[in-house]
């Protein structure tokens, strides 16, 4: 069990102290101030076993978590979970290793390990070596307004079963700089692809910090929310409602072009990005706009931070679709401690507890339960600078759409097809039609195969 | 039992003394105990890559894939070879593997051998420059490859940097160092390459220093300039030693990983994926096909086996 030792009283000191110094000498976003100052020390109290106890269920669970960018949502869940471990005599133990996804791939094939954070479709693939949760989530979506259809798009298998409980997205936003947006006329940002070709166009044209939205296999997971939110705003798809592959096509080709004539007024590093070289161009005022989670914003200073603000992914002929990443909570199939494990994944999601998470995560953990939307302490409603998150479930996707997420989609996208399709295009290595051609053959080995 | 038996009882070996008898006459015989001695490492050897090659081996025919209970796997023959043969990305990756593992280990080869040639001669701070030089090969690798994630950054690469100021690049060029495929895959070798002549360079340096000096001296009589010193002299000597680093380094490379996962997750557009990494995406992320990456992986073998023949040939040689 882990209590607040000596060295933690005195390393949350040192923190809080530290944050108090920091944040003297240079501005801090207001609201993780607030947060640092009150969820931080709040959660790392202990809880007497009494407040919390209603069952004792003995034996162990080990958890295997996101890593998050933010040091204090890993502090916050450990001593969360070690709380509840005490209260219900579990030893509990957690890891928020960086390589997670691979840590429970190998948990579920060596029949090791409770529960894990599994991120976009991984429950759907797992599927049966997942135990079924369902009764959590028809609780949660009854307690807290229901679930966003892209939860249940997640969750739910093809019986209807829900494999895995939809934690929270990771809300991904433009964030640009208001000070040059402003001088081209956008100073609250663009509302569709259009408004931001043009904003990128006069900003090259005044000779201000391009735009620079990666597009790389090396930035594996900004290059997606970004390319195929491009993509299916424009019309274009992987495959159909019918499951036929169906990216050669209008709705592609508009995409493609859209995305060349952006990309002769970006910079020109946007094919280079890993999932880092975009928030350091932005934060060393390199790029004026960027897509990306809120790191950039939870480090920016000074006069970026003042400068800086978020719009949401831009309208496209088609409509506002964006690509939304997911983590999920799954328990595993073969844990021995299954009523442990369910009663800790139903503490977890209560709001007592994903509150904290959401506030110091400023939209790095957003729910995807309707309820939330509304509650004053919600980031959204806290920081204008995050408004523009909230509701962003409403029209968030996963691969594979228009159909739900499968192993087929799921391969499509770790073979960066789509990404790929838009590089090639950007740098000039194929034309749009040779692109779009080998695209449609490197899908329909995967989901006609 | 009488005093006559307990006295021959008690004059008897108890089991213990027995037994150590028994070992004692079985460990005279020299054979016999090397072979027991070799028993612990036969079965980390066994456990630790016997079994993950042949489990990986069989994976390789069957449809496997992460969670999937051993009483589900189907056996399917060679479908997963087959379907590799029409897959685009394998066979990119196969042709980038050669690539980078051809041109890494020739260079390797080279800087290696100038590497233990200057070494050689140096005298003064001998230990000094000796360990300077290995500290690339020493230096766990995702650690330095971080570092070299830092030079090749688009925006703030030192390389780019350090050309602007030679005057070799302007002041707003921005050289695409994992934007531009052929500058990708340069770039990993470059990496490749750095971590990897250490090695060879301290081999052919040990088998430098077992060149007897009398044949460089009778050499230098007779009239023989360095070049003729090298190729008649230096280079019979150091063949057998070069030969065996090459085979090996050739099996390391065809392998390597973390170099390209860390830099350049296999792009831009699959143009520095190996089959190392392709192996990985298949079986541990994606769709988690465990089989249809055990056969990527395995596809290598029958490239690799040729070359672990001739370096178990060329070492026993050595011996």
């Amino acid at each position: 069990m882990k209590k607040l030792s000596r060295r933690d009283f005195l390393r949350w000191t040192a923190l809080g102290s530290a944050g108090l110094v920091a944040s003297a000498c240079s501005k801090e976003i207001e609201v993780t101030k607030i947060i640092k100052e009150t969820i931080v020390e709040k959660e790392t109290e202990v809880v007497t076993p009494t407040a919390m106890a209603e069952q004792m269920f003995g034996g162990s669970l080990d958890l295997i978590l996101r890593h998050s960018f933010i040091p204090e949502m890993n502090a916050i869940q450990e001593n969360q979970l070690a709380q509840w471990g005490e209260a219900h005599g579990v030893d509990v133990s957690v890891s928020s290793p960086g390589e997670w996804r691979e840590m429970i791939a190998s948990g579920i094939e060596s029949k090791t390990g409770d529960i894990g954070e599994t991120f976009q479709e991984e429950a759907l693939i797992y599927g049966d070596a997942l135990a079924d949760v369902s009764d959590i989530c028809e609780e949660l979506g009854s307690k807290y307004g229901g679930w966003y259809e892209l939860a249940e798009k997640v969750g739910k298998d093809d019986n209807g079963v829900w494999r895995t409980i939809p934690r929270a997205f990771t809300a991904h936003l433009i964030n640009y700089r208001t000070d040059y947006f402003g001088e081209v006329g956008y100073p609250d940002g663009c509302k569709t692809y259009d408004e931001y070709l043009d904003a990128a166009t006069k900003l090259k044209e005044a000779g201000l910090p391009l735009v620079g939205n990666t597009v790389s296999q090396t930035g594996p997971n900004d290059s997606a929310s970004w390319t195929y939110s491009v993509l299916w705003s424009h019309g274009g798809s992987e495959v159909d409602e019918n499951g036929k592959v169906a990216i050669n096509s209008e709705g592609t080709r508009k995409a493609l072009e859209y995305i060349q004539k952006l990309a002769e007024v970006s910079s020109p590093n946007i094919t280079g990005f890993d999932e880092g070289a975009n928030n350091r161009a932005f934060l060393g005022g390199e790029i004026s706009a960027t897509q990306n989670a809120t790191s950039i914003y939870y480090n920016a200073k000074d006069e970026v931070l003042e400068n800086m603000n978020h719009m949401r992914y831009p309208e496209g002929p088609a409509g506002w679709v964006m690509f939304t990443e997911m983590n999920t909570l799954s328990l595993f199939g073969h844990s021995k401690n299954l009523e442990a494990g369910k009663a800790v994944l139903r503490w977890l999601m209560d709001e007592e507890q994903l509150i904290p998470l959401v506030q110091i995560g400023i939209t790095f953990y957003t729910p995807l339960l309707r309820g939330y939307d509304d509650l004053p302490s919600m980031p959204w409603n806290v920081d204008p600078k995050l408004a523009v998150a909230k509701g962003l479930a409403h029209g968030g996707n996963v691969t594979g759409y228009p159909l739900p997420p499968s192993a087929k989609s799921a391969k499509a996208y770790q073979n960066r097809t789509i990404v790929n399709m838009f590089a090639r295009v950007i740098i000039g290595d194929a034309s749009i039609d040779e692109a779009m051609k080998t695209a449609e053959e490197d899908l329909k080995a995967v989901y006609e195969a | 039992m009488s005093f006559a038996q307990k006295t021959t009882a008690s004059q008897q070996p108890n089991a213990w003394l027995r037994f150590k008898r028994w070992c004692g006459c079985r460990f005279e015989d020299e054979t016999l105990f090397g072979y027991v001695l070799l028993v612990p490492t036969i079965l980390v050897v066994l456990g630790l890559i016997g079994y993950p090659f042949l489990t990986s081996v069989y994976y390789s025919f069957t449809d496997k894939t992460i969670g999937m209970d051993a009483s589900q796997i189907k056996f399917i023959g060679f479908d997963n070879f087959a379907s590799l043969v029409n897959d685009r990305i394998y066979r990119k990756a196969l042709v980038n593997t050669f690539n980078f593992t051809v041109t890494a280990v020739i260079a390797k080869i080279l800087l290696g051998l100038m590497m233990a040639l200057t070494l050689n001669e140096v005298k003064r701070f001998r230990r000094l420059f000796r360990a300077t030089f290995l500290l690339p090969w020493v230096i766990p690798t995702s650690l330095s490859v971080l570092g070299w994630l830092w030079m090749f950054d688009p925006q703030f690469s030192v390389i780019t940097h350090l050309l602007r100021i030679l005057g070799l690049a302007s002041e707003t060029t921005s050289i695409p160092w994992k934007a531009d495929p052929q500058l990708a895959m340069a770039s990993v070798q470059v990496v490749n390459i750095w971590r990897g002549t250490p090695f060879f360079g301290m081999m052919i340096l040990a088998s430098l220093m077992t060149v007897p000096q009398e044949l460089y001296e009778a050499a230098t009589v007779d009239g023989a300039n360095w070049l003729q010193r090298f190729w008649y002299i230096t280079f019979p000597c150091i063949r057998p030693v070069l030969i065996v680093a090459m085979l090996f380094s050739f099996v390391r490379t065809m392998g390597d990983f973390q170099i390209v996962w860390i830099l350049t997750n296999g792009g831009p557009f699959d143009s520095t994926q190996l089959i190392a990494t392709r192996a990985y995406q298949v079986a541990i992320q994606g769709a988690k096909e465990t089989g249809l990456g055990a056969a990527i992986a395995v596809s290598l073998f029958p490239f690799l086996l040729p070359v672990i023949l001739l370096y178990l040939r060329y070492a026993r040689r050595e011996d």
